[in-house]
């Protein structure tokens, strides 16, 4: 069992409603948090290292991964 | 914007010459009616007066008629006597019978002025004479004087008489004075248009030297004001309204090409980052996966780049009062406790304390209001170090709302508080070192952020609450009403000043000083900011909300300032009215 936070899981379910699909900084505030325009992005990245430390780091298969300029993706590689 | 005139267009008439012609028709109604008045008084006055003397003759005729009324006797001798003359004299008589014939008539009158050409006479008419004037050849004027006497003779018991007054001097005496006046008020109105074009030119020559004052100034002499000089009290209300639109102008021409210089400098930086990374690229062959790097990292400041646009966009918006502003009722905690949560994260990583503390509804547009809390709370988590607090005070102050971001950073120097809230104002001169290198933008940003935390080492033990300025951001609808002529508007002002407080008592009203600022809501940074260069207010000042907010400060200590990101990181507040 993975303990998650509520934003975090709300980060993962909207990550894996969408996998395989690119999602911004600005869009993941905007599910997440539901702050719908450009804000501070750092808190984004944050959350998705928090993230990845619970869901990836454990793991050999890295399912979050990082577009650079783009976002983040959640997929199988 | 040149001096020079402008081509002719339609104009009216000049002043100079409507009031002297206006003058004229005015001079010349007074001189007439006072004309008419004299002559016609002059007139009746001499009338009457000859009409008496003339009837006082008479009735001494009819008198002497009574007991001699065939004029035979002394009396009538008498007379006989002081009629007897026509030439010069004052008075003439015709005496005649109930017949028409003539007992007696001062001789030669029957050519003068035979008995048809006086007025006829009703001989049953026995009372006082009855006076007429009349004009007769010659050009002679005669007072008449006619009056039926009742005599004790045979056959017939009546004489009418008839005396005249030769009135013809008097006559021509008001005739010349008749015409003495129309020469008067000729040759006066004739005067009165040179001398009212006189005085109408000389009574508008300061309008002449206000304009030419007017012209004098142009777009590069925009400091320069007309209404130092003393106008008369009619052109000084212009002067003060020019000098207004001056003073207007001015600040919206320096703060145009400031923003002007602003903007390049922000579009310079990501430019020449684009450039700078294609030109190494392409210095030699690559592999595919560097030219991906590049284009990702261009891709990212192509986004800055679009980011930046939209902002703008955004802020013209709002300034140009496009954005209607949508009030509800918001719970300003919940909005406190949403901007935790998404830097609650961010915070805890870099070890700071975020709290939300107290209660109160606001009026306003939650979106706006928390994007201005956002900035503010950015930039207070940017500049908190280790171990700090970030604190958010949601609560009722002075019979407002008031919600405070503070935290335990370093403060701002005084002399930057007025500028804060310009769009893209820094506090440090972080801006001089990075227009310095091509292509460097972003590397010097990250020094300059980095210079800036310098700052925040604030002294151990360091009464931070004292040094930390709160940022007020108070509106009401009277403010709002003030801010739409006033000053460039932002965001927030607006977002803020039209909030208000959900119950709406008196008290809730802010009393006008509050609402002297510039424009809608008064930000205020009070209480001693301290040293520190930020570079952190790129950000915070390209963000539209706080852009907007220019200020002005009410006390020694306080600047006004509309919120920006940077001033954030000090503690800020904003009051909801």
């Amino acid at each position: 069992v993975i303990r998650l936070t509520a934003k975090e899981f709300a980060l993962l379910s909207l990550l894996a409603r969408r996998r395989g699909e690119i999602l911004t900084r600005t869009l993941i505030a905007e599910h997440v948090w539901d702050l719908n325009f450009d804000s501070d992005t750092n808190a984004v990245e944050v959350m998705v290292r928090r993230l990845r430390s619970k869901i990836d780091d454990p793991f050999e298969q890295k399912l979050i991964h990082t577009e650079r300029g783009r976002g983040y993706v959640l997929e199988e590689r | 914007m040149s001096g020079g005139r402008r081509a002719a267009r339609p104009h009216r008439a000049s002043i100079a010459l409507r009031l002297s012609l206006l003058f004229v028709v005015c001079s010349l109604v007074v001189m007439l009616a006072s004309g008419i008045l004299i002559y016609v008084s002059f007139t009746r006055g001499i009338f009457a007066d000859e009409a008496r003397s003339v009837s006082t003759q008479v009735e001494s005729i009819r008198s002497v008629l009574a007991r001699d009324p065939d004029l035979q006797g002394v009396a009538g001798e008498e007379v006989r006597h002081r009629y007897r003359i026509l030439e010069g004299a004052d008075y003439v008589l015709r005496v005649r019978d109930a017949y028409g014939r003539t007992v007696f008539e001062t001789p030669g009158l029957d050519q003068e002025l035979p008995a048809h050409a006086l007025p006829a006479v009703d001989p049953s008419h026995v009372d006082a004479p009855v006076t007429v004037k009349m004009r007769h050849r010659n050009h002679r004027t005669y007072v008449v004087a006619s009056a039926v006497a009742q005599v004790d003779a045979p056959r017939d018991g009546r004489r009418i008489v008839q005396g005249a007054y030769d009135g013809t001097l008097e006559a021509a005496l008001l005739d010349s004075y008749r015409g003495w006046t129309l020469v008067a008020m000729l040759a006066g109105s004739l005067a009165s248009v040179v001398f009212g074009l006189l005085i109408a030119r000389r009574g508008l020559a300061p309008l002449a030297e206000i304009t030419r004052a007017a012209q004098r100034i142009s777009a590069a002499h925009l400091h320069e004001r007309i209404g130092a000089r003393p106008w008369p009290r009619e052109l000084a209300a212009l002067a003060s309204a020019f000098d207004d639109m001056l003073a207007r102008l001015e600040r919206a021409v320096s703060r145009l090409s400031q923003f002007s210089a602003d903007l390049a400098h922000e579009l310079r930086t990501p430019l020449n980052n684009l450039i700078g990374e294609a030109e190494v690229s392409l210095s030699r062959p690559r592999t595919e996966g560097e030219y991906r790097a590049v284009v990702e990292s261009n891709l990212e400041e192509c986004r800055r780049l679009a980011r930046l646009a939209e902002e703008l966009l955004f802020l013209a918006r709002v300034e140009s009062d496009k954005l209607r502003i949508e009030r509800r009722p918001v719970d300003g905690r919940a909005l406190a406790e949403d901007v935790r949560s998404f830097y609650e994260v961010l915070a805890e990583d870099r070890g700071i304390h975020m709290v939300c503390e107290g209660s109160a509804t606001v009026v306003g547009s939650a979106t706006l209001l928390r994007r201005a809390l956002i900035d503010l709370v950015s930039n207070a988590v940017k500049f908190t170090g280790p171990g700090g607090t970030v604190r958010i005070g949601v609560g009722r102050e002075g019979g407002r709302s008031v919600i405070t971001v503070s935290d335990e950073g370093c403060g701002i120097e005084e002399e930057h508080l007025p500028r804060i809230f310009d769009r893209f104002y820094r506090v440090d001169s972080a801006r001089a070192r990075e227009g310095e290198g091509v292509g460097l933008g972003l590397a010097n940003r990250r020094s300059a952020r980095r210079a800036g935390r310098g700052g925040e080492q604030a002294p151990p033990g360091n009464p931070h609450h004292a040094l930390v300025p709160r940022l007020l951001i108070v509106g009401s609808a009277l403010s709002r009403a003030v801010a739409r002529q006033a000053s460039p508007n932002h965001l927030v002002r607006r977002a803020v000043a039209e909030s208000r407080t959900d119950d709406r008592t008196g008290s809730d009203r802010i009393p006008c000083d509050e609402a002297r600022g510039e424009g809608d809501a008064v930000a205020r940074l009070s209480s001693r900011p301290r040293a520190a260069a930020h570079q952190e207010f790129s950000r915070a000042r390209r963000s539209p909300a706080w852009a907007a907010c220019s200020t002005r400060s009410g006390g020694s200590h306080s600047a006004v300032a509309p919120v920006s990101p940077s001033a954030a990181r000090r503690c800020g507040g904003f009051a909801m009215c």
